[in-house]
């Protein structure tokens, strides 16, 4: 059956350096806590962990850290991902012949007699 | 609409949505950090960290060299966005610069104005943010409620299916007696 498959948003956990103030020096490995967090956030949701994701932003600090703008980056990859899915997805609906929905004054009409 | 406009974009939107504080334009920040060249870390965008509102516009951010816009809303509360200006926002009906506080006169009129570049701002992936305190503690049930009951309605919107709503369109005109038996259908079609 034809269709768009819909959004498909990431939860990001915000602030989870208050929860545990060591993944600001290495977001990319985080501790059995934060880890915790994300799997209660999927269940909580019924999503996949995959959909969570967390993040670490910049504080006090003067300069930029790359363990940061490492997470930053993951962030913004798997939501260009997710974009790129959506559109995609809207792609091929659209491709396939039974997509009219979306203009009803194309439709066809359908004989049912 | 034409396909080529929505499954070949030429930028990314990436809509950044959340509770109020919960570090929505903060993100931007480090994501414009983490674009530019300089070693300074970038707090343009301001932000706050607290329960209050920062932004109180539809703000769009073009991330240098890349083909990524990002968008800031108005943070969520059980107060607002009540009358399906979440809806707007995604299909890009609200152009960047809209406040929250416009009347729903204006709301309207805005939506009609923008209607034919909507595709433009159309949202092609959410980021929906949340405090991580928010998810621990049993006091805040409440804002956890809000989190799935917005969270559900994101993951519905977007979605067509366009065979089954026509096919069942002209099975109701072609048959009355269709009808009785047609079943309800789970979710709602806002292609």
């Amino acid at each position: 059956m034809p269709f768009a498959a819909g959004y498909n948003p990431l939860l990001v956990l915000t602030m989870v350096d208050e929860l545990d103030p060591t993944i600001r020096a290495n977001p990319s490995s985080p501790s059995a806590v934060i880890k915790g967090l994300r799997e209660q956030a999927a269940a909580e949701l019924g999503i996949a962990p995959r959909q969570v994701m967390y993040c670490v932003n910049y504080t006090s600090e003067e300069r930029s850290s790359s363990a940061i703008g490492k997470n930053t980056l993951d962030i913004l990859s798997s939501a260009v991902m997710s974009a790129r899915d959506f559109c995609q997805s809207c792609a091929d609906t659209d491709r396939r012949p039974m997509a009219f929905a979306a203009s009803s004054s194309s439709a066809p009409v359908f004989d049912w007699s | 609409m034409p396909s080529t406009r929505l499954g070949s974009p030429d930028r990314f939107n990436i809509l950044l949505f959340g509770l109020a504080g919960a570090s929505k334009s903060s993100f931007i920040n480090s994501a414009i950090t983490l674009m530019s060249c300089a070693d300074e870390i970038y707090r343009g965008v301001q932000a706050g960290g607290g329960i209050r509102h920062n932004t109180t516009r539809l703000a769009k951010y073009q991330l240098e060299g890349t083909n990524i816009v990002l968008l800031d809303t108005w943070g969520l509360t059980k107060e607002n966005y009540t009358g399906g200006e979440l809806r707007a926002i995604l299909e890009g009906e609200l152009p960047a610069g809209w406040e929250m506080g416009y009347s729903m006169d204006a709301f309207g009129a805005m939506i009609q104005e923008h209607m034919s570049t909507a595709y433009q701002r159309k949202i092609h992936a959410v980021l929906f943010l949340f405090p991580q305190a928010a998810m621990k503690d049993p006091a805040l049930k409440p804002v956890r409620a809000l989190l799935k009951e917005n969270f559900a309605l994101i993951s519905s919107l977007g979605t067509t299916f366009p065979f089954r709503l026509s096919l069942l369109r002209n099975l109701t005109v072609a048959n009355d007696a269709f009808r009785c038996r047609v079943q309800p259908i789970v979710g709602v079609d806002h292609g």
